[in-house]
């Protein structure tokens, strides 16, 4: 039988998905254009999630902006016996997380693209980030490295090395010839520049971070618990359309939801140096003289930020 | 929806005209109103029985959760509101935020597609406008009538209308 001739008619078949979604799912999703698949009837389920933005307080909503529509599962109707199937709530909720995802790396890449300078100028003490100032220090000071040197190291450096070797080779940074890795193109131009060797090295770092954004990640576990907070920051920005006042406790639930195990205690023990060191370098500046202290963002940075267009497309429905 | 609900409790408790009504309301916080509304991680998820088990527990407010599985006419939805509007009662409506937000903010929302339920609280109306209390934006805001009727006119056509008990109506 045809699904023109089946029992469930196409309204019918709709009105059965319109209360799959109403009573089991929940009020965000919205059913899209209904496809057919064999003797199904298939609504695809969208969402363009709401993010209510609050005053300078919290307190009071006082707009509302939607971000852009997407798919995040499916009703299927039997147009035979008009039973329903639908996608699980779990993966629909994981798709609409993946949805935030997407909007919030947007808006890391384009802090860490237009802010990069600020960012090299970051004391890290992780030690993920060590094997890159030791490669750029090396050339900058020493011209070459023997790839001999590396594969003398454990076998866990060596690997260690080698991928960040990669890394700033993508970034145009180094290359490697004939068993030496040397500097490439945007390192000779910084090494002829007349400033000092830590000024080079803040210059090539800087490179970095720029060029690095198609690599977010592994740009967010070099910059760790600053991008986390100063990302964290420049979103509220860009879902309220001003610079909002954050506390301290704001940001220490954003690492608790960041990191895990003893990793997440202590990047919450080392919160307070962390947001020193970010207005040490202009990222965020604090405001203790009415009441208790809050932090604010920079407005050089925002505008920076809203430079980076092609960055934050992903964006563009919550900044229009 | 919770904040909705939330309104009408409060303001049977509080503002209603007769006394009656005002005195034998009982209070519900938002938290307490949560153990009869489901609420999932994808927003709530409002049945008859949540609503006949609310009811149970606001007496002597009665809510009633109507759906029309057609689009009906936007008369019949302005019928039923001026119907309770005249009995003094407002009316939740599941309306399409994107539409509303659009017509308040006057930023061109809707072009992008999509549709957002959401629970609004319909407290007045006249030939031009409906006036709602948003818990997104703000108390008494207007809404010209064909905005809201469009906005209403989405999935199964929902309202959560408020009767009293009949011994209270006759007051």
């Amino acid at each position: 039988m045809s699904i023109q001739n089946a029992p469930i008619d196409e309204e019918r078949a709709q009105i059965k998905a319109q209360k799959e979604l109403a009573h089991e799912i929940g009020n965000l999703p919205y059913l899209g254009e209904m496809e057919r698949e064999d003797n199904e009837y298939v609504f695809p389920l969208h969402v363009r999630l709401p993010r209510v933005i609050f005053d300078e307080n919290r307190q009071t909503p006082q707009d509302v902006k939607f971000m852009s529509s997407k798919r995040v599962g499916e009703i299927r109707v039997n147009a035979e016996s008009g039973e329903v199937n639908r996608t699980r709530i779990h993966d629909i909720k994981s798709n609409i997380r993946q949805q935030k995802r997407v909007v919030e790396e947007a808006v890391q890449k384009a802090l860490v693209r237009s802010s990069a300078r600020k960012f090299s100028k970051l004391p890290f003490p992780e030690l993920r980030y060590t094997p890159i100032l030791d490669i750029l220090s090396q050339l900058l000071i020493e011209g070459l490295i023997e790839e001999a040197e590396i594969e003398a190291m454990s076998g866990q450096y060596e690997r260690h090395y080698k991928d960040y070797i990669e890394i700033l080779e993508e970034a145009g940074l180094v290359r490697m010839n004939d068993g030496q890795v040397e500097a490439d193109d945007y390192l000779i131009e910084i090494e002829a520049r007349d400033a000092s060797p830590p000024e080079k090295l803040n210059a090539a770092i800087a490179h970095f971070f720029e060029e690095g954004t198609n690599d977010i990640d592994t740009i967010r576990q070099i910059l760790g618990p600053y991008l986390t907070i100063a990302g964290y920051y420049y979103m509220q920005v860009l879902e309220s359309g001003e610079m909002p006042r954050v506390t301290e406790d704001e940001f220490r639930e954003q690492l608790d939801k960041t990191y895990t195990g003893s990793d997440r205690e202590l990047k919450k023990f080392k919160l307070a140096h962390y947001l020193i060191q970010l207005e040490d370098v202009g990222l965020l500046e604090s405001d203790d003289e009415d009441g208790p202290r809050t932090w604010e963002g920079e407005d050089d940075v925002w505008n920076d930020i809203l430079r980076e267009q092609d960055l934050l497309e992903p964006a563009s429905e919550i900044i229009a | 929806m919770v904040y909705c609900v939330y309104m009408l409790i409060e303001y049977c408790r509080t503002v209603h005209p007769v006394d009656l009504v005002r005195d034998t309301t009982p209070a519900l916080n938002p938290e307490e109103i949560k153990d009869f509304i489901k609420v999932r991680p994808m927003g709530w998820a409002v049945d008859e029985n949540d609503i006949e088990a609310l009811s149970t527990a606001v007496s002597p407010i009665e809510f009633e959760l109507r759906e029309f599985e057609r689009s009906p006419s936007t008369q019949k939805l302005y019928n039923i509101l001026e119907d309770r509007l005249e009995r003094e009662l407002p009316t939740i409506a599941i309306v399409d935020a994107i539409q509303i937000q659009e017509q308040r903010t006057n930023r061109n929302i809707s072009s992008n597609g999509g549709q957002t339920e959401h629970a609004v609280v319909v407290v007045g109306l006249n030939d031009r406008d409906v006036y709602l209390n948003d818990p997104w934006g703000g108390m008494q805001v207007p809404v010209d009538r064909d905005t809201f009727g469009e906005a209403w006119d989405i999935g199964l056509n929902r309202l959560i209308t408020m009767s009293l008990q009949s011994t209270l109506e006759d007051h």
